[in-house]
């Protein structure tokens, strides 16, 4: 039996990024927040002290810091006709557990999104005809503008201390940023990282094809930076363990620093750990939701938490299962495309070719999780698709985050996979070499999405999501014609080799990492017969229902997700405030 | 940070401080303020600790000694007690003068700096 609790005003499902920006909004106009994580508070553990942060084995390679999948899994399968399978091990994507969430083992690879994203399928159909998009890609607008969310992008980079070159300051464009960003009203709140050696290679290759290189912008601070609320950020120490781990130096934009000690300080601010939410509890005839029922972790014991507003900010799959588990919206149908809640699940492309310099030291340790080259002429729009046969595209880059020990030694093609030969390779070329990367888009595909698994259960035995997924047509071209772009800059870097670039093909493998980003079951819309959510992020069907994160991504880009799901998460927090004031549709 | 003062000079004052005992003698310590910001993020000014520990009555402290801190083995039996020159040094050159610490900081090269802000420890009680 179910203990009930005290009602509060907000209770938000999940302790990460977005419950981190949500909460910041609203407990500074003194709204009552309560917080429900299921994961602790890794603060000053081992994962974020030396020497234990150091270990690959445990927190990258066995993914210490994500979710444990003997207790939470996914099932996969290829399409309609396949049974699915519980995934065993994952490396496509981590979700986080713990105060902070994912954003607290993430690289740092802040973009906003182009300008014409949030209007993408206004964009396709004015550029190459109405009849250009696929019938089976159902793409869509936000119903949310760029010009709309521009302040939050400005406001969630200030505050995570994001380090970078502008490209487009207020229209004009600006030598050495990126000339295919939309127009910011301001600079990078820090200077760009240092380039890696191997992106003064890239710079090069990439200018004497005539592109436009540039820092990626970063969340990993190259100096000491005290962000508006006050919150510090250490200085970078390129040690090449940020993606899956805790920066140990304070040196990486993430809730558990910048956040989180903030929130736990104001009043009206409370966070549950160990609370794992099981579902929401909905009111059908009112189309409102009464609040939620989770497990305390440490007792096993069940509470009902009543709510005025309920936020879902968990994982992307987590909210499409707490919408499903709850019967609320009208899940999706891929047999004739009716219903929403599942619908447009995508992940990303990436690919690339691995460049060895006999005389050139890489040495990829000595990087930071963002501290990279990029070139953005390939990516989605910003090139003309005219008789390509596909739509999307990616950025270019150097792509050298680390250099650890386990997961980052290339070898040139034709070394033997072990014995002495590939001790040798390793010796010789571990200092030597980088890859030149596509980080491309997936746009959605009508027999791409989430519903629940009819066998599997979890720990709570609670229905598995299951993953209907494989990589279609669209983004298999995409993938070719991307990776030839970044062969044709690999050849032009004068590497002593080049290998032959590997375009993704397929099949769908989620044992194999290619971005950890994926997007949508919950999408957002201004239509609600294809939308889960309003443009201001709340439920079609419960106004008093809001959900924040990349699950409302209506397809995913080119760039990494965490810029525009910032400037979203701050946004609803305004958006809340107001909703308190006067209940409402907004 | 382009200012270089010798140790010996600056000790000078806080010795004269501590005789006239109030602020209005106090040296300027705006600079050294401003190269702590390096070390902010993890190291309080008071006695509570954050990612390092709090930096309060640090000088005159034996290495390793705050109350509540985990340190590293390397670092509890450094046996240095903290003053000028010791944390002039370590400051400069984290692992070159306790080989094996913990503390995710590659130094202050610029020797102006470090004398600021080790004036700007002093001041921290």
């Amino acid at each position: 039996m179910a203990t009930t609790m005290k009602k509060r005003t907000v209770v938000i499902c999940g302790g990460g990024l977005t419950a981190g920006l949500i909460a910041r909004q609203l407990t500074a106009k003194n709204v009552d927040v309560l917080v429900l994580e299921r994961g602790y508070d890794h603060t000053r553990a081992a994962e974020a002290k030396l020497p234990n942060q150091r270990d690959e084995l445990r927190w990258a390679t066995h993914a210490g810091l994500a979710q444990d999948w003997a207790v939470q899994t996914y099932t996969l399968r290829h399409g309609r006709n396949e049974t699915a399978l519980p995934v065993r091990r994952m490396e496509a994507f981590l979700p986080g557990e713990g105060m902070g969430g994912a954003a607290n083992h993430w690289n740092g690879q802040t973009w906003r999104w182009a300008e014409y994203d949030p209007t993408l399928r206004t964009r396709l159909e004015g550029r190459y005809g109405r009849k250009a998009i696929p019938a089976d890609m159902p793409i869509q607008d936000w119903g949310v503008t760029y010009g709309e969310m521009e302040s939050y992008h400005d406001l969630f980079e200030r505050l995570f201390g994001i380090a970078g070159k502008a490209g487009n300051l207020r229209g004009q464009i600006q030598a050495g940023g990126n000339p295919f960003e939309g127009p910011r009203q301001n600079e990078y709140p820090q200077p760009p990282l240092e380039t890696t050696e191997a992106g003064v290679i890239f710079t090069r290759a990439a200018e004497n094809l005539g592109y436009k290189p540039f820092p990626m912008a970063a969340a990993n601070s190259p100096n000491a930076y005290t962000n508006p609320d006050g919150m510090k950020l250490g200085q970078c120490q390129y040690c090449g363990h940020c993606e899956r781990f805790i920066c140990e130096a304070s040196a990486k934009g993430s809730p558990e620093v910048l956040l989180f000690p903030m929130l736990l300080k104001r009043p009206s601010f409370e966070l549950r750990l160990r609370c794992h939410v099981l579902e929401v509890e909905y009111d059908r005839q009112a189309k409102r939701v009464r609040g939620v029922r989770y497990v305390d972790l440490m007792t096993g014991e069940e509470y009902e938490q009543p709510a005025d507003i309920v936020v879902l900010a968990s994982f992307t799959m987590s909210n499409t299962k707490y919408l499903l588990m709850s019967g609320i919206g009208q899940p999706y149908d891929p047999t004739n495309g009716s219903g929403v809640v599942g619908k447009n699940f995508c992940h990303q492309m990436m690919s690339g070719v691995n460049v060895f310099f006999k005389d050139r030291w890489i040495n990829p340790f000595l990087a930071s999780g963002a501290s990279q080259t990029c070139v953005d002429e390939f990516n989605e729009d910003n090139f003309d698709h005219t008789g390509l046969g596909f739509f999307g595209g990616g950025y270019i880059y150097s792509n050298v985050t680390n250099g650890r020990p386990i997961a980052s030694r290339l070898v040139p093609p034709g070394t033997p996979a072990w014995g002495s030969s590939w001790k040798q390779a390793n010796a010789d070329w571990h200092a030597h070499s980088f890859a030149i990367t596509a980080h491309g888009s997936w746009y959605p595909h009508r027999e791409n999405y989430l519903d629940l698994d009819p066998t599997y259960t979890d720990a709570y035995g609670q229905p598995l999501v299951r993953m209907t997924m494989d990589i279609r047509d669209n983004e298999r071209r995409m993938s070719e014609y991307c990776t030839q772009r970044a062969e044709e800059i690999a050849k032009g870097t004068g590497a002593t080799i080049v290998a032959s670039g590997t375009p993704r093909r397929g099949p769908y493998d989620s044992r194999v990492y290619q971005t950890t980003h994926v997007t949508g079951g919950t999408i957002m819309g201004a239509d609600p017969g294809t939308s889960v959510v309003s443009p201001h992020s709340q439920h079609w069907d419960a106004q008093n229902l809001f959900v924040v994160g990349a699950s409302v991504y209506p397809f995913n880009a080119g760039y990494n997700p965490t810029g525009p799901l910032g400037a979203l998460a701050l946004r609803l927090g305004d958006d809340m405030v107001r909703y308190i004031d006067r209940p409402q549709i907004l | 940070m382009r200012r270089r003062m010798s140790v010996a000079v600056g000790a000078l004052p806080l010795f004269l401080l501590s005789l006239c005992g109030g602020p209005a003698h106090a040296r300027d310590t705006s600079k050294g303020r401003e190269v702590y910001s390096l070390c902010g993020a993890c190291h309080p000014t008071d006695s509570s600790n954050g990612a390092g520990p709090g930096l309060a009555g640090i000088v005159g402290r034996k290495a390793g000694t705050a109350a509540g801190f985990r340190y590293s083995r390397a670092m509890k039996s450094s046996g240095i007690i903290w003053d000028d020159k010791t944390l002039d040094a370590y400051i400069g050159e984290p692992q070159r003068v306790i080989p094996g610490n913990v503390m995710p900081f590659s130094g202050i090269a610029d020797p102006g700096a470090r004398a600021d802000l080790v004036e700007y420890l002093k001041t921290l009680k």
